[in-house]
C-alpha cells in the first residue's frame, strides 16, 4: 500500500507538477529573466521547445517569433512583489528600443482593463518623453499626468512588453551581436499602495 | 540506576519502501512528464483557432475592430494593433495570401491549428511592402529526412504548411485617430484566396 502511494505521488503528482512548473514558469531552457521582465526566448519559432509550444498553445495565444518581435510579460516589480491594481507603479527607463515598441497592461487572464479613458496601452507613436529621450509610465486606479495606464480595480495585473525587431535595436542592453536581444526593459517602481 | 533500555522509534516503514518501486516511479514520472508537455497542444479545449475560427469564414481574410473589454478574442490582445485574419484549410488545395505591410510594426504571420508560428514576415524586413504567398500542404515525408522523395522547396513564396488547417494573421500597429481610415484600408488589401495566384 506504501509502495503504491509513493509510486503514485512520484508517477503521477511528480511528473504533472514538473510539466505545470515547465509550462507555466518556464525555466532557464526556455525564459530569459531580466528584472521584472519574463521573455520566453523560442515564443513563435520554428524551432520552439515543446515546453514553449505547450505554454502558449495552453494560454491559447499566437506569438510572433521572437525573431521579429521581442515579447516581454511582468507580473512583478521591481522588488519582486506582485503588481495589484490597488498600488501605484512607475515604469521607468529609457525607450526600449530603436524600432516600434507598445507597453500594454491586462488582469491577470489577460482581459483589457475597463476604464473611461479607453486607454489600455502606450507606443512608441503615443508615449510622451522626457527631454533626455527618457520615458516614464505610470500605472495608477486614478488619473496621472503624463504617460498614464488606468488600473481600475482589475486585482493583479500583467505587463506586456513588445518590441519590433529586438535584434536590430539601437541602444544600450545586450551586445548588438549575434542572436541576443538588444532591449531596454524599464524598471517597475512601485510609489505606493 | 540505569534504566531498561526504551525500544527505539520504529523506522520499520522505510525498509518497506522498495528501491524498485521508487526507480519505476521516478522512469513513469519523467514519462508522465514528457507525454502530457507533448499532448497539451493537442489537448487544449479551446484553442486559439477554435476561439478565432468561430464565426469566420474559412479561406476569406477579415478585418477586425480593434479589442475593446469583454470582446477580446484571445488573451492579451492588445487594442494597439489592429487585426486581419484569414482562418484556412488547404483541404481543397493552395491557398494565396496577400497583403500589404507598410510601415514598421506591420507583420504577416501564419499559425497552424494548433497555434506553431511557421512563417512570420515583418514590415521593417521588407524592401517593398506587398507580400504574396502560395500556401500549400507540406509533402515531407519521413524519407525526406534521408535525402529521398520530393526536392526541397527553395521558392520564398511558396510556403509549405505543416498541418492542413491555420490561421493568416495581418497585424497593424494603431498610429492614433488621424491614422485609422489608412490603416484600416490597408489592412482591407489584405486577402486569402483558394487556388494559385492569378497572373
Amino acid at each position: 500500500m506504501l509502495n503504491m502511494l509513493l509510486f503514485l505521488l512520484i508517477a503521477v503528482g511528480g511528473g504533472l507538477s514538473a510539466t505545470w512548473i515547465m509550462i507555466e514558469r518556464g525555466s532557464a531552457l526556455t525564459t530569459e529573466i531580466n528584472g521584472p521582465w519574463t521573455h520566453w526566448t523560442a515564443a513563435g519559432r520554428l524551432d520552439a521547445d515543446p515546453y514553449t509550444r505547450a505554454h502558449f498553445a495552453r494560454h491559447a495565444l499566437l506569438p510572433v517569433s521572437t525573431a521579429l518581435i521581442g515579447s516581454y510579460q511582468a507580473t512583478l516589480d521591481s522588488e519582486g512583489r506582485p503588481l495589484h491594481s490597488s498600488c501605484e507603479y512607475v515604469l521607468e527607463g529609457p525607450e526600449p528600443s530603436r524600432g516600434w515598441w507598445s507597453l500594454a497592461v491586462f488582469d491577470a487572464g489577460g482581459k483589457l482593463i475597463r476604464n473611461d479613458a479607453g486607454r489600455h496601452s502606450f507606443s512608441s507613436d503615443t508615449a510622451m518623453r522626457a527631454p533626455s529621450g527618457r520615458v516614464a509610465i505610470h500605472l495608477a486606479r486614478s488619473a496621472r499626468p503624463g504617460n498614464w495606464l488606468p488600473t481600475g480595480g482589475a486585482g493583479r495585473l500583467v505587463l506586456v512588453l513588445q518590441v519590433e525587431d529586438p535584434h536590430d535595436a539601437a541602444m544600450g542592453g545586450a551586445a548588438n551581436s549575434g542572436d541576443e536581444p538588444n532591449v531596454q526593459l524599464p524598471s517597475v517602481r512601485r510609489i505606493a499602495c | 540506576m540505569l534504566k531498561p533500555s526504551q525500544p527505539r522509534p520504529s523506522k520499520r516503514w522505510l525498509p518497506r519502501l522498495s528501491l524498485h518501486v521508487l526507480l519505476v516511479a521516478l522512469v513513469t514520472g519523467g514519462i508522465v512528464h514528457i507525454t502530457s508537455t507533448l499532448a497539451i497542444p493537442y489537448m487544449g479545449a479551446s484553442t486559439a483557432f477554435d476561439r478565432v475560427s468561430a464565426g469566420l469564414t474559412l479561406n476569406a481574410m477579415r478585418v477586425l475592430p480593434p479589442a475593446a473589454p469583454g470582446s477580446e478574442l484571445l488573451p492579451f490582445s492588445d487594442p494597439v494593433h489592429q487585426l486581419a485574419i484569414c482562418p484556412f484549410d488547404l483541404n481543397d488545395g493552395l491557398l494565396t495570401v496577400t497583403a500589404t505591410l507598410p510601415d514598421p510594426g506591420w507583420s504577416l504571420a501564419i499559425y497552424t491549428q494548433h497555434g506553431d508560428n511557421f512563417y512570420a514576415v515583418a514590415a521593417a524586413g521588407l524592401r517593398q511592402p506587398d507580400v504574396t504567398l502560395v500556401l500549400e500542404p507540406s509533402r515531407a515525408t519521413l524519407l525526406n529526412l534521408f535525402g529521398i522523395g520530393t526536392a526541397p522547396n527553395f521558392d520564398p513564396s511558396r510556403i509549405q504548411a505543416p498541418e492542413h488547417r491555420g490561421l493568416v494573421v495581418v497585424r497593424a500597429p494603431r498610429h492614433g485617430r488621424a491614422f485609422e481610415e489608412r490603416t484600416a484600408a490597408m489592412l482591407a488589401r489584405a486577402r486569402c484566396t483558394s487556388g494559385p495566384a492569378s497572373g
